[in-house]
């Protein structure tokens, strides 16, 4: 019975669910929260109910009702709409089809990357403020290479102020003439606010980006910056490099 | 707390009282029909069910259909919370079991027979029992 689960399951996936998650996504993207997570709710609660009842998808459904709690969260307003939360949201909502999948490919999730995924919920909503770092510890190195600038983004997560305002000062520490690259090959998250601030200083500094995978590629092309900050040609898909 | 059990079956109504009734007050339905009937007074009496367990191959009107019912007298006169349903059957194919969690919001679903230690991982899951 359960291959015929699991096979009905994605069948259903990809026919109802996704494309379901895909409107709710663009109601959370337009500024819809509460009409995003309406629409959110049904396909998200099906896919916990439904993998909770699969020997091997356990974990995926433990990881959608932590998912879920965020989305209430913020359905309920306990959690601001900012651009943080509803970019954290969309990449956990985003994190659940990662992990089926991988179940249904590998045998397992990736227990890390699912682990940093519940632990920024956490952390933005509540539950352990210490996920980022403590207020006021460095997140940042920055060194000088070639007539370049590298700063090196230390921080796993990047979504909080001081962290934004620590990127910002040190760009804005460089001489105007000096390239600036901002490398966030250490960090798996980072918030479409901290992008955002970046972006405003992108026509004053020469400012590119390596190091971009995964969660924080996503929220990279998600707030437009590959139009405002160049990529080195091997970390652009192709026909993207500038 | 308040329980309904929906099962047409005497010794499973017999056996599931007997599981809950240390934690629910519980009250029993012998078909679908009965249980949406048993869902209405309880709003009606100001005193809603919080937990369901469904039965779905039960005469008069199945679970499924049922649960329908009952979800869209939840949404048709804005009951909250929803209530929590578990559905408890010997069906165990896929179209069910998604159709369940889909289309009834089912909170749960156990394959009979219902063990009392699956029972009280569903009720721990739905946070009517601590570990």
């Amino acid at each position: 019975m359960s291959d015929a689960l699991t096979e009905e399951f994605f069948a259903e996936v990809s026919d109802k669910y996704y494309p379901q998650v895909l409107e709710g996504l663009e109601h959370l993207g337009a500024g819809d929260v509460a009409g995003g997570i309406e629409i959110l709710s049904r396909p998200l609660h099906t896919i916990k109910g439904v993998t909770g009842f699969m020997p091997g998808f356990e974990s995926a459904s433990g990881f959608t009702h932590k998912v879920e709690s965020f989305l209430k969260k913020l359905q309920a307003g306990s959690l601001p709409h900012s651009p943080d939360n509803i970019s954290l949201a969309a990449h956990g909502v985003n994190s659940i089809f990662a992990v089926i999948e991988q179940i249904r490919d590998l045998g397992a999730p990736d227990q890390g990357e699912m682990d940093a995924v519940t632990e920024v919920l956490e952390a933005a909503g509540g539950g352990n403020a210490s996920a980022a770092g403590p207020a006021g510890a460095s997140c940042l190195l920055v060194e000088q290479e070639q007539n370049r600038a590298i700063l090196r983004v230390t921080a796993p997560r990047i979504h909080r102020k001081h962290q934004r305002d620590q990127i910002v000062g040190a760009i804005i520490a460089q001489p105007q003439e000096t390239p600036v690259v901002l490398d966030v090959s250490q960090v798996k998250t980072f918030g479409a606010s901290a992008w955002e601030d970046i972006s405003a200083l992108a026509g004053h500094w020469s400012i590119s980006v390596r190091g971009l995978a995964g969660a924080v590629r996503e929220t990279f092309h998600a707030a437009g910056m590959d139009a405002v900050m160049p990529l080195p040609p091997a970390e652009a898909a192709p026909g993207e490099a500038s | 707390m308040r329980a309904l059990i929906a099962e047409d079956e005497f010794l499973g109504r017999k056996v599931l009282s007997a599981f809950l009734n240390t934690l629910f007050e519980v009250d029993v339905a012998v078909n679908g029909k009965e249980a949406v009937t048993a869902f209405n007074i309880a709003h009606a009496e100001g005193r809603p069910y919080d937990l369901i367990l469904m039965d779905i191959m039960m005469p008069e009107l199945d679970g499924l259909e049922a649960l329908g019912q009952i979800r869209a007298e939840e949404h048709e006169k804005k009951l909250r919370p929803q209530v929590k349903v578990l559905m408890t059957t010997a069906l165990d194919d896929a179209k069910t079991v998604i159709r369940s969690f889909h289309d009834g919001e089912a909170a749960g679903y156990i394959v009979k027979p219902v063990r009392k230690e699956k029972l009280f991982a569903e009720l721990q899951k739905m946070g009517f029992v601590t570990e």
